[in-house]
Protein backbone atom coordinates (compact mmCIF):
# COMPACT_ATOMS: atom_id res chain seq x y z
CA UNK A 1 0.00 0.00 0.00
CA UNK A 2 3.24 2.38 0.75
CA UNK A 3 3.84 2.00 -3.54
CA UNK A 4 1.92 4.75 -5.37
CA UNK A 5 0.89 2.32 -8.12
CA UNK A 6 -0.39 -0.50 -6.37
CA UNK A 7 -2.81 1.97 -4.35
CA UNK A 8 -4.25 2.92 -7.90
CA UNK A 9 -4.64 -0.75 -8.50
CA UNK A 10 -6.44 -0.83 -5.32
CA UNK A 11 -8.55 2.60 -6.04
CA UNK A 12 -8.97 1.11 -9.48
CA UNK A 13 -11.10 -1.75 -7.91
CA UNK A 14 -13.06 0.20 -5.71
CA UNK A 15 -17.11 -1.02 -6.29
CA UNK A 16 -18.84 0.86 -7.70
CA UNK A 17 -22.10 2.68 -6.07
CA UNK A 18 -25.23 2.45 -8.73
CA UNK A 19 -27.13 5.54 -8.99
CA UNK A 20 -31.12 5.25 -8.18
CA UNK A 21 -33.03 4.06 -11.16
CA UNK A 22 -35.82 6.00 -11.00
CA UNK A 23 -34.37 9.45 -10.32
CA UNK A 24 -31.80 8.83 -13.65
CA UNK A 25 -34.83 7.71 -15.73
CA UNK A 26 -36.15 11.07 -14.59
CA UNK A 27 -33.28 12.76 -15.22
CA UNK A 28 -32.42 11.25 -18.92
CA UNK A 29 -36.04 11.95 -19.95
CA UNK A 30 -35.77 15.44 -18.74
CA UNK A 31 -32.84 15.81 -20.92
CA UNK A 32 -34.27 14.41 -23.83
CA UNK A 33 -37.03 17.21 -23.45
CA UNK A 34 -34.53 19.69 -23.01
CA UNK A 35 -33.35 18.91 -26.20
CA UNK A 36 -35.93 18.46 -27.95
CA UNK A 37 -37.10 22.52 -26.83
CA UNK A 38 -33.37 22.67 -28.19
CA UNK A 39 -34.14 21.57 -31.53
CA UNK A 40 -37.00 23.29 -31.39
CA UNK A 41 -35.68 26.53 -30.96
CA UNK A 42 -32.94 25.89 -33.72
CA UNK A 43 -35.45 24.98 -36.26
CA UNK A 44 -37.41 28.00 -35.48
CA UNK A 45 -34.24 30.55 -35.73
CA UNK A 46 -33.14 28.87 -38.80
CA UNK A 47 -36.59 29.57 -40.31
CA UNK A 48 -36.45 33.14 -38.72
CA UNK A 49 -33.42 33.38 -40.48
CA UNK A 50 -34.74 32.08 -43.92
CA UNK A 51 -37.55 34.58 -43.39
CA UNK A 52 -35.37 37.78 -43.18
CA UNK A 53 -33.15 36.40 -46.01
CA UNK A 54 -36.13 36.18 -48.12
CA UNK A 55 -37.75 39.77 -47.05
CA UNK A 56 -33.68 41.10 -47.80
CA UNK A 57 -33.85 39.81 -51.28
CA UNK A 58 -37.53 40.27 -52.17
CA UNK A 59 -36.84 44.13 -50.76
CA UNK A 60 -33.93 44.41 -52.55
CA UNK A 61 -35.49 43.04 -55.75
CA UNK A 62 -38.28 45.92 -55.07
CA UNK A 63 -35.60 48.61 -55.08
CA UNK A 64 -33.98 47.10 -58.06
CA UNK A 65 -37.58 47.19 -60.06
CA UNK A 66 -37.72 51.31 -58.57
CA UNK A 67 -34.72 52.69 -59.68
CA UNK A 68 -35.19 50.72 -63.07
CA UNK A 69 -38.35 52.34 -63.22
CA UNK A 70 -37.11 55.35 -62.47
CA UNK A 71 -34.57 55.65 -64.90
CA UNK A 72 -36.96 54.19 -67.92
CA UNK A 73 -39.11 57.53 -66.91
CA UNK A 74 -36.22 59.76 -67.35
CA UNK A 75 -34.94 58.27 -70.51
CA UNK A 76 -38.63 58.18 -71.96
CA UNK A 77 -39.21 62.06 -70.66
CA UNK A 78 -35.97 62.94 -72.80
CA UNK A 79 -36.72 61.14 -75.87
CA UNK A 80 -39.66 62.87 -76.10
CA UNK A 81 -37.65 65.85 -74.88
CA UNK A 82 -39.18 66.64 -71.96
CA UNK B 1 -17.40 -7.19 -10.82
CA UNK B 2 -13.87 -5.37 -10.01
CA UNK B 3 -12.75 -6.99 -13.30
CA UNK B 4 -15.57 -6.03 -15.56
CA UNK B 5 -14.89 -2.97 -13.86
CA UNK B 6 -11.75 -2.04 -14.93
CA UNK B 7 -11.93 -4.01 -18.43
CA UNK B 8 -14.96 -1.72 -18.43
CA UNK B 9 -13.14 1.75 -18.03
CA UNK B 10 -10.26 0.25 -20.06
CA UNK B 11 -13.25 0.50 -22.84
CA UNK B 12 -14.61 4.10 -21.80
CA UNK B 13 -10.98 5.90 -21.87
CA UNK B 14 -9.79 4.48 -24.90
CA UNK B 15 -13.39 4.82 -26.33
CA UNK B 16 -13.02 4.98 -30.45
CA UNK B 17 -12.05 8.90 -30.99
CA UNK B 18 -13.65 8.52 -34.21
CA UNK B 19 -16.63 7.27 -32.06
CA UNK B 20 -16.66 10.44 -29.52
CA UNK B 21 -16.32 12.82 -32.54
CA UNK B 22 -19.63 11.21 -33.93
CA UNK B 23 -21.03 11.36 -30.83
CA UNK B 24 -20.25 15.46 -30.12
CA UNK B 25 -21.30 15.99 -33.70
CA UNK B 26 -24.55 14.03 -32.76
CA UNK B 27 -25.75 15.85 -29.98
CA UNK B 28 -24.70 19.40 -31.42
CA UNK B 29 -27.34 18.27 -33.80
CA UNK B 30 -30.17 17.80 -30.31
CA UNK B 31 -30.00 13.40 -30.90
CA UNK B 32 -31.13 12.03 -28.24
CA UNK B 33 -29.26 8.72 -29.28
CA UNK B 34 -26.48 10.34 -29.20
CA UNK B 35 -27.32 11.61 -25.49
CA UNK B 36 -28.41 8.14 -24.67
CA UNK B 37 -25.17 6.47 -25.49
CA UNK B 38 -23.43 9.07 -23.61
CA UNK B 39 -25.63 8.86 -20.59
CA UNK B 40 -25.24 4.91 -20.72
CA UNK B 41 -21.33 5.20 -20.90
CA UNK B 42 -20.92 8.54 -18.27
CA UNK B 43 -23.86 8.51 -15.78
CA UNK B 44 -22.18 5.80 -13.47
CA UNK B 45 -18.51 7.13 -13.45
CA UNK B 46 -19.98 10.46 -13.27
CA UNK B 47 -22.00 9.89 -9.84
CA UNK B 48 -19.30 7.39 -8.51
CA UNK B 49 -17.02 10.56 -8.59
CA UNK B 50 -19.31 12.97 -7.29
CA UNK B 51 -20.70 10.94 -4.43
CA UNK B 52 -16.97 10.20 -3.30
CA UNK B 53 -16.06 13.60 -3.90
CA UNK B 54 -18.91 15.11 -1.99
CA UNK B 55 -19.40 12.26 0.62
CA UNK B 56 -22.98 12.09 -0.01
CA UNK B 57 -25.18 10.35 -2.45
CA UNK B 58 -28.12 12.68 -2.35
CA UNK B 59 -26.28 15.58 -3.29
CA UNK B 60 -24.28 13.65 -5.52
CA UNK B 61 -27.65 12.69 -7.30
CA UNK B 62 -28.45 16.28 -7.71
CA UNK B 63 -24.79 17.42 -9.06
CA UNK B 64 -25.20 14.70 -11.47
CA UNK B 65 -28.58 15.58 -13.01
CA UNK B 66 -27.26 19.60 -12.83
CA UNK B 67 -24.37 18.41 -15.12
CA UNK B 68 -26.60 16.49 -17.37
CA UNK B 69 -28.45 19.59 -17.97
CA UNK B 70 -25.45 21.25 -18.51
CA UNK B 71 -24.20 19.11 -21.08
CA UNK B 72 -28.02 19.87 -23.28
CA UNK B 73 -28.21 23.13 -23.11
CA UNK B 74 -24.43 23.56 -23.80
CA UNK B 75 -24.75 20.67 -26.76
CA UNK B 76 -25.57 23.27 -29.52
CA UNK B 77 -22.46 25.17 -28.94
CA UNK B 78 -19.63 22.10 -28.11
CA UNK B 79 -16.43 22.20 -29.96
CA UNK B 80 -16.81 19.27 -32.48
CA UNK B 81 -13.63 17.92 -31.09
CA UNK B 82 -14.81 18.23 -27.38
CA UNK B 83 -13.54 15.09 -25.00
CA UNK B 84 -16.84 14.13 -23.46
CA UNK B 85 -15.42 12.78 -20.39
CA UNK B 86 -13.01 15.34 -19.34
CA UNK B 87 -15.65 18.01 -20.14
CA UNK B 88 -18.49 15.80 -17.63
CA UNK B 89 -15.60 16.08 -15.29
CA UNK B 90 -14.78 19.64 -15.16
CA UNK B 91 -18.56 20.23 -14.69
CA UNK B 92 -18.76 18.01 -12.42
CA UNK B 93 -16.26 19.04 -10.19
CA UNK B 94 -17.04 23.08 -10.77
CA UNK B 95 -20.61 22.62 -9.71
CA UNK B 96 -19.15 20.97 -6.31
CA UNK B 97 -16.70 23.59 -5.68
CA UNK B 98 -19.96 25.87 -6.21
CA UNK B 99 -22.15 23.76 -3.90
CA UNK B 100 -19.43 24.32 -1.24
CA UNK B 101 -19.05 27.90 -1.83
CA UNK B 102 -22.87 28.11 -1.57
CA UNK B 103 -22.82 25.97 1.54
CA UNK B 104 -20.41 28.46 3.13
CA UNK B 105 -17.57 25.26 3.10
CA UNK B 106 -14.66 26.98 1.76
CA UNK B 107 -12.78 26.41 4.61
CA UNK B 108 -12.70 22.54 3.82
CA UNK B 109 -12.03 22.97 0.37
CA UNK B 110 -9.24 24.94 0.30
CA UNK B 111 -7.23 23.67 4.28
CA UNK B 112 -4.67 20.70 3.91
CA UNK B 113 -5.74 19.48 6.81
CA UNK B 114 -7.87 16.96 8.20
CA UNK B 115 -11.20 18.35 8.66
CA UNK B 116 -14.68 17.24 9.66
CA UNK B 117 -16.99 16.26 6.94
CA UNK B 118 -20.56 16.13 8.27
CA UNK B 119 -21.80 14.57 4.59
CA UNK B 120 -19.74 11.62 4.82
CA UNK B 121 -20.96 8.59 3.19
CA UNK B 122 -23.07 6.72 5.51
CA UNK B 123 -23.27 3.42 4.13
CA UNK B 124 -26.61 1.14 3.36
CA UNK B 125 -27.14 -1.92 5.33
CA UNK B 126 -26.73 -3.52 1.65
CA UNK B 127 -23.12 -1.96 0.94
CA UNK B 128 -22.60 -2.95 4.76
CA UNK B 129 -23.05 -6.58 3.99
CA UNK B 130 -21.88 -6.72 0.62
CA UNK B 131 -18.62 -4.19 1.02
CA UNK B 132 -15.72 -6.57 2.45
CA UNK B 133 -13.76 -4.68 5.42
CA UNK B 134 -10.60 -3.20 3.31
CA UNK B 135 -12.74 -1.45 0.61
CA UNK B 136 -14.65 -0.02 3.83
CA UNK B 137 -11.57 1.64 4.96
CA UNK B 138 -10.11 2.07 1.33
CA UNK B 139 -13.78 4.21 1.44
CA UNK B 140 -13.00 6.24 5.01
CA UNK B 141 -9.10 6.46 3.84
CA UNK B 142 -10.49 8.52 1.01
CA UNK B 143 -13.24 10.12 2.72
CA UNK B 144 -10.97 11.21 5.52
CA UNK B 145 -8.73 13.17 2.66
CA UNK B 146 -9.04 16.99 1.68
CA UNK B 147 -11.28 17.65 -1.38
CA UNK B 148 -8.10 18.57 -3.78
CA UNK B 149 -6.39 15.03 -2.80
CA UNK B 150 -9.53 13.39 -2.97
CA UNK B 151 -10.38 14.53 -6.63
CA UNK B 152 -7.00 13.92 -7.56
CA UNK B 153 -6.89 10.70 -6.82
CA UNK B 154 -10.45 9.97 -7.54
CA UNK B 155 -9.80 11.64 -11.19
CA UNK B 156 -6.86 9.44 -12.30
CA UNK B 157 -6.49 6.11 -9.70
CA UNK B 158 -10.81 5.55 -10.24
CA UNK B 159 -12.06 6.93 -12.83
CA UNK B 160 -8.87 6.43 -15.39
CA UNK B 161 -8.32 9.83 -16.60
CA UNK B 162 -4.97 10.91 -18.41
CA UNK B 163 -3.13 12.77 -15.26
CA UNK B 164 -2.60 15.67 -18.37
CA UNK B 165 -6.74 15.43 -18.83
CA UNK B 166 -7.71 15.60 -14.86
CA UNK B 167 -5.11 18.27 -14.45
CA UNK B 168 -7.45 20.65 -16.81
CA UNK B 169 -10.27 19.12 -14.81
CA UNK B 170 -8.95 21.06 -11.64
CA UNK B 171 -7.89 23.94 -13.45
CA UNK B 172 -3.99 23.53 -13.03
CA UNK B 173 -1.07 22.86 -14.60
CA UNK B 174 -0.12 19.17 -15.05
CA UNK B 175 3.29 19.72 -12.87
CA UNK B 176 0.72 21.25 -10.23
CA UNK B 177 -1.62 18.02 -10.66
CA UNK B 178 1.62 15.62 -10.38
CA UNK B 179 2.90 17.17 -7.22
CA UNK B 180 -0.95 17.47 -5.84
CA UNK B 181 -1.30 13.40 -6.81
CA UNK B 182 2.00 12.42 -5.41
CA UNK B 183 0.70 14.02 -2.17
CA UNK B 184 -2.47 12.59 -2.11
CA UNK B 185 -0.49 9.04 -2.84
CA UNK B 186 1.21 9.86 0.64
CA UNK B 187 -1.44 10.98 2.36
CA UNK B 188 -3.88 7.92 1.76
CA UNK B 189 -1.41 5.90 2.71
CA UNK B 190 -0.74 7.32 5.62
CA UNK B 191 -4.79 7.25 6.00
CA UNK B 192 -4.50 3.92 5.24
CA UNK B 193 -2.03 2.61 7.62
CA UNK B 194 -3.76 4.67 10.20
CA UNK B 195 -6.72 2.54 9.60
CA UNK B 196 -4.74 -0.77 9.61
CA UNK B 197 -3.01 0.41 12.85
CA UNK B 198 -7.03 1.01 14.17
CA UNK B 199 -7.89 -2.31 13.27
CA UNK B 200 -5.57 -4.55 14.68
CA UNK B 201 -6.05 -2.82 17.93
Amino acid sequence: MTRGDSLLDVLAGLPEWSPNRRREHAVRMRCHEELRHCAERRTRAAQRRRLVGWCFDASAALGACAYAAIVLHAAIRYALGG
Amino acid sequence: MTLSRIVWRCVISEMDREVELSLVRRLRDADTGAFDQIYNTFNTRLYNFLARLSGSRDVAEDLVEETWLRLVSASATLDLDTRIAPWLFTVGRNLYVSYCRSRGREQSYTSDFLLLWPDRLSPSPFDRASANESEVRLNAALAALPVKYREALLLVGVEGLRPAEAAAVCGISPEAFRQRLSRARALISEQWCHHMKEATL
